[in-house]
């Protein structure tokens, strides 16, 4: 299961974040909360968007695959990326956009090489759905499915560091990083930069 | 638009064209509007009111639209409505940008709505609920 928290634990109070693919807002309304950040959500979806900027929210409805390029330099401390990278167009493209635009970069994502979807793919033989990935193959928005190895070697090819990573599986339990997250782990959460 | 005036016609009446009368609903509505503003307000007024508009450039002594941007120290809420023709989304875009540009707390949205460039005439329950929701949260930020 995804768990808010390990976000939360990376984040520095006061920071500056940008959240992408912000929704109705919620992460960005208890990090504003809790840890007193500022900063903003972008989304392309106007329902979504419109319940956000109600809730007083500052969101800009638009779309991560092109709109990231505007901000400076380094202007978030943090930029989320919780659940979203493999519905992005050009993930790598994108994620070096967000090494850009933000000091810090946490990414999270489910990871395609867990047990269950490992068993779900070798003995029923079909595209797994679980409940974070509950789409059928034709409707997906994931369009980009990877694991952690492959997430990994990526940051190597480029030259991303990785400052902390943690996993979380089994329900709701963080899965120490010792116990072959790959296998284990069903969300994986990555702070680089 | 379509909604609005679609090709309803007001007469049931189809050529030969012998009067130039009004025949569809949206000259109707033009013709209903030009009545109505030559009562309140002298028609030359809306000569110099389109010129001023024709001539106006937010840019104006700048480079360009981030650099004029560069002294605004609020929170602000641009809006665009998906069926506005007169000021489509992709100028409230620029805007947006050079917004960015100077890292300024931005909220944007292309509202959903009908209504064409009237839309934010429209008394709109959505409409409400976004500004209350902008307005609250310049409160709850100069409360600190």
């Amino acid at each position: 299961m995804k768990k808010l928290g390990i976000i939360k634990d990376w984040i520095k109070e006061e920071s500056k974040i940008l959240v992408l693919g912000s929704g109705e807002g919620e992460i960005l309304k208890i990090l504003g909360g809790e840890k007193k950040t500022r900063g903003f959500g972008i989304d392309i979806d106007e329902k979504k968007v419109f319940q956000a900027i109600s809730q007083g929210l500052s969101v800009i409805q638009g779309d991560i695959n092109s709109d990231l390029s505007d901000y400076p330099k380094k202007s978030f401390d943090y930029v989320i990326a919780h659940d979203i990278i493999q519905i992005m167009n050009n993930p790598d493209k994108t994620l070096k956009k967000c090494l850009e635009i933000g000091n810090k970069v946490i990414v999270s994502f489910p990871n395609f090489a867990y047990i269950k979807i490992r068993l779900y793919i070798m003995f029923l033989g079909r595209m797994p759905k679980t409940k974070l990935l509950p789409y059928e193959w034709y409707n997906t928005p994931n369009i980009h499915l990877f694991t952690i190895k492959d997430f990994k070697e990526l940051c190597t090819k480029e030259k991303i560091k990785i400052i902390s990573e943690r996993f979380s599986g089994f329900g709701k339990k963080e899965i120490p990083g010792f116990l072959f997250p790959n296998i284990f782990a069903e969300f994986a959460y990555f702070l680089i930069e | 638009m379509h909604k609005k005036f679609g090709r309803e016609s007001i007469k049931n009446t189809k050529g030969p064209y012998t009067n130039f009368t009004r025949e569809f609903e949206v000259e109707s509505y033009l013709q209903h509007q030009g009545e109505s503003f030559i009562k309140r307000f002298d028609a030359n007024s809306y000569l110099y009111i389109s010129k001023a508009i024709d001539d106006f450039d937010m840019t104006d002594g700048y480079n360009n639209l981030s650099e004029a941007f560069q002294n605004i120290r609020a929170k602000c809420l641009v809006m665009s409505f998906t069926s506005d023709w007169l000021y489509p989304k992709e100028q409230s875009l620029q805007i947006v940008k050079a917004l960015k540009i100077n890292g300024i707390e931005t909220t944007y949205t292309n509202f959903e709505s009908a209504y064409g460039h009237d839309s934010f005439l429209i008394d709109d329950e959505r409409l409400k609920k976004l500004f209350t929701g902008f307005l609250s949260s310049l409160e709850a930020s100069s409360g600190e």
